[in-house]
């Protein structure tokens, strides 16, 4: 199943969204609700808790349409909503918080500019089970930033303005996530 | 079959789509209401307020009919109220008072 962001135009729905039918928010919602959990319990590692952000992020949506700018941003804008659930969710919990907090010196790195179809050979097909096992022990700034990348193919501009962190951001991390992976790859037997 | 990352993360959260469905169809925005629906949405979970609301409005417009039909209380005859006297006599003093001013003048 392709991501829907880029290949689906949804601006007719999200039209409809706007106007409060019922039927076209079930079909925005239906088409992102499995990535959007994989997305959230990915990163906050607790189903129970995963379904509840979905909850309030549904809810969120249906309530904030008027705040979405541009019809056809709307997968990027219902992430970042998700994204933001699961901001509060860690602040509940200071050590995930901490966590959560940017690692020293990840501002510094640069990266250059990657594009989107030379992606890294730990993320072919063939490394899948690798990718699964070790997506745990990123950090969860990076295992977002890669979760986003992976799970909806957002560019990098697209998860700046999901995770609302600066461009230059999104690549250190996403450069850092691959490069931890890899290192992993390299220490397993 | 290998599959991509992003199909193997959907697979390991796909027990989760009945769950998901259920979310979903509770987060939907309730169909709009016809105006009969509306109506009994708006008098029915406060009907006791409604009637009672009712019920004064009636004994008012009743009261008010009843004294709209009285007969009117007749003044004392050739006399005029109080203040009305007071008034007139002020504007006679005033008009005395100009004319002298321009005959002055």
């Amino acid at each position: 199943m392709p991501p829907v962001a880029a290949s689906t135009p949804q601006s007719p729905l999200v039209a409809a969204a706007r106007r409060q039918e019922a039927a076209a928010w079930d079909a925005l919602l239906k088409a992102q609700q499995l990535p959007l959990y994989a997305y959230v319990a990915e990163l906050v590692r607790d189903r129970d808790a995963a379904r509840d952000l979905v909850q309030e992020t549904f809810i969120s949506a249906v309530k904030h349409i008027g705040s979405l700018r541009e019809d056809d941003r709307f997968v990027s804008w219902l992430f970042g909503i998700a994204h933001q659930k699961c901001l509060q969710h860690f602040r509940r919990s200071r050590r995930f918080w901490e966590r959560f907090q940017e690692a020293p010196g990840e501002l510094d790195c640069q990266i250059d500019e990657e594009s989107a179809d030379a992606r890294e050979q730990l993320l072919s097909s063939e490394r899948t089970a690798e990718f699964l096992s070790l997506l745990e022990a990123l950090p969860p700034a990076q295992r977002s930033t890669l979760l986003l990348y992976v799970l909806e193919d957002f560019s990098l501009e697209e998860i700046s303005a999901i995770t609302d962190v600066p461009l230059g951001t999104v690549k250190s991390r996403l450069h850092h996530a691959k490069r931890a992976l890899r290192e992993l790859v390299e220490e397993m037997p | 079959m290998k599959q991509t990352p992003r199909e193997a993360l959907l697979a390991r959260h796909s027990d989760a789509v009945p769950t998901l469905d259920a979310l979903r169809r509770a987060a939907l925005p309730p169909p709009p209401l016809s105006a009969a629906e509306f109506l009994r949405e708006l008098f029915l979970p406060a009907r006791r307020t409604w009637a009672a609301l009712a019920l004064v409005w009636l004994l008012l417009a009743t009261f008010q009919v009843s004294t709209r039909n009285a007969p009117a209380r007749p003044s004392p005859s050739g006399t005029l109220p109080q203040g009305f006297a007071l008034c007139s006599t002020s504007n006679a003093q005033i008009d005395a008072l100009l004319s002298e001013t321009r005959a002055l003048r």
